[in-house]
């Protein structure tokens, strides 16, 4: 299984677009597909239609009892989605709490990583959405993942959360003695703007070896496509956001290629 | 502030720790040596499970030591083997720098 986390310490730069789009366009290749709401938000989980302030079961439960480690209650929690081969694993608003509820407990960073050690062989790839805050969930999706996919908005403001999500990953890495891949993704960009372009080229700068070197645009067809509840390849196939995801799964894609064939190879 | 006062940087990295610590692993590790594993684990390569003691893991560096003396005490138990006699051959050295740390 390949897990991927989508994170940014700011809010609105399209980390739920990210998740969505990649997730349809490996549900087209036939992939197995589970992607993962961590936000206490639960925008992922709402845009499948589900309610995150009515559902019974989510990945609340999985942080108490050992729930983690269950084969049959993690798959209680998992819910389909619009499109066969792709599940969620949803937020309730209860997540909010979670911080508080297991305040001061060694190990709870590794909740998630263990529930995915069990549904290792149910899917070929995991795809966490994640809150834009430091807390015990981003740091669950930091230590579960095998690369992290920092969507970031192409407007100045967009950079101080960049460095700071950069930091933190850099600190999580300290703690956990592994080096943890990343690659920066330019999101919602719009090639009329000064502030857009005088951004990308910022980061061009700061994060030469990390930045995808394309970028998302702006495309309305994003919003029609959470309006409908579709992924966004369903919806327009050809426009220009779902081209432009494509070309961002087939560079992740080759970057584990190249990390498995390096690791196979030590 | 004095310097013996906690800034941003040391607050979040003793947080992190605390997350990221985690006390079953060695049993885990234990376990998957004794019993090949079903599934593959990310943070397990194969046949390096309990030969990466020096930089296994998160947490403070006498909490590694702890987990690896009760990891052989635990294993000290365990019916004869040739692979506990492995084990216990490359371990011991460690475990007595460690002693010694």
């Amino acid at each position: 299984m390949r897990i991927w986390s989508i994170a940014n310490q700011k809010g609105g730069v399209g980390k739920t677009t990210s998740v969505v789009s990649l997730g349809g366009l490996l549900a087209e290749r036939g992939a197995r597909v589970l992607l993962i709401d961590l936000d206490p938000h639960g925008s992922l989980t709402s845009y499948f239609r589900y309610d995150p302030d009515s559902l019974e079961t989510s990945l609340y439960d999985l942080f108490f009892n050992q729930r983690c480690k269950d084969f049959d209650y993690i798959h209680k929690v998992i819910l389909p989605t619009s499109r066969k081969g792709v599940d969620l694993l949803p937020a309730t608003t209860a997540l909010a709490t979670l911080e508080r509820q297991v305040s001061g407990q060694d190990g709870m960073g590794l909740v998630l990583a263990k529930t995915l050690a069990q549904l290792w062989d149910d899917y070929d790839y995991a795809l966490i959405d994640t809150p834009p805050i430091l807390g015990v969930l981003l740091v669950n999706a930091l230590a579960a993942c095998q690369r992290l996919v920092i969507p970031t908005q192409t407007e100045h403001l967009a950079l101080k959360g960049l460095e700071r999500m950069v930091h933190t990953l850099k600190m999580v890495m300290s703690s956990q003695n592994r080096q943890l891949p990343y690659t920066i993704v330019p999101t919602l960009f719009d090639r009329r703007t000064h502030a857009s372009l005088t951004t990308l080229k910022e980061m061009r700068q700061l994060y030469p070896e990390h930045l995808w070197q394309e970028a998302i645009p702006i495309d309305t067809k994003f919003r029609d496509a959470s309006h409908e509840g579709l992924f966004p390849n369903e919806m327009d196939s050809l426009s220009r956001g779902v081209r432009a995801y494509r070309h961002l799964l087939m560079e992740l894609d080759s970057a584990e290629e190249v990390r498995h064939e390096s690791r196979s190879a030590k | 502030m004095s310097p013996d006062q906690p800034n941003n940087q040391t607050r979040i990295a003793g947080y992190l720790d605390m997350l990221l610590v985690d006390h079953s692993v060695w049993d885990e590790k234990l376990s998957l040596a004794i019993n090949p594993p079903v599934r593959p684990l990310d943070t397990v390569a194969s046949g390096h499970y309990l030969l990466t003691t020096e930089t296994f893991g998160s947490g403070h560096r006498i909490v590694k030591y702890t987990h690896l003396l009760n990891s052989l005490s635990l294993l000290n138990q365990l019916p004869s083997s040739r692979l506990k006699s492995e084990v216990l051959h490359r371990c011991s050295p460690l475990a007595e720098a460690m002693l010694c740390d």
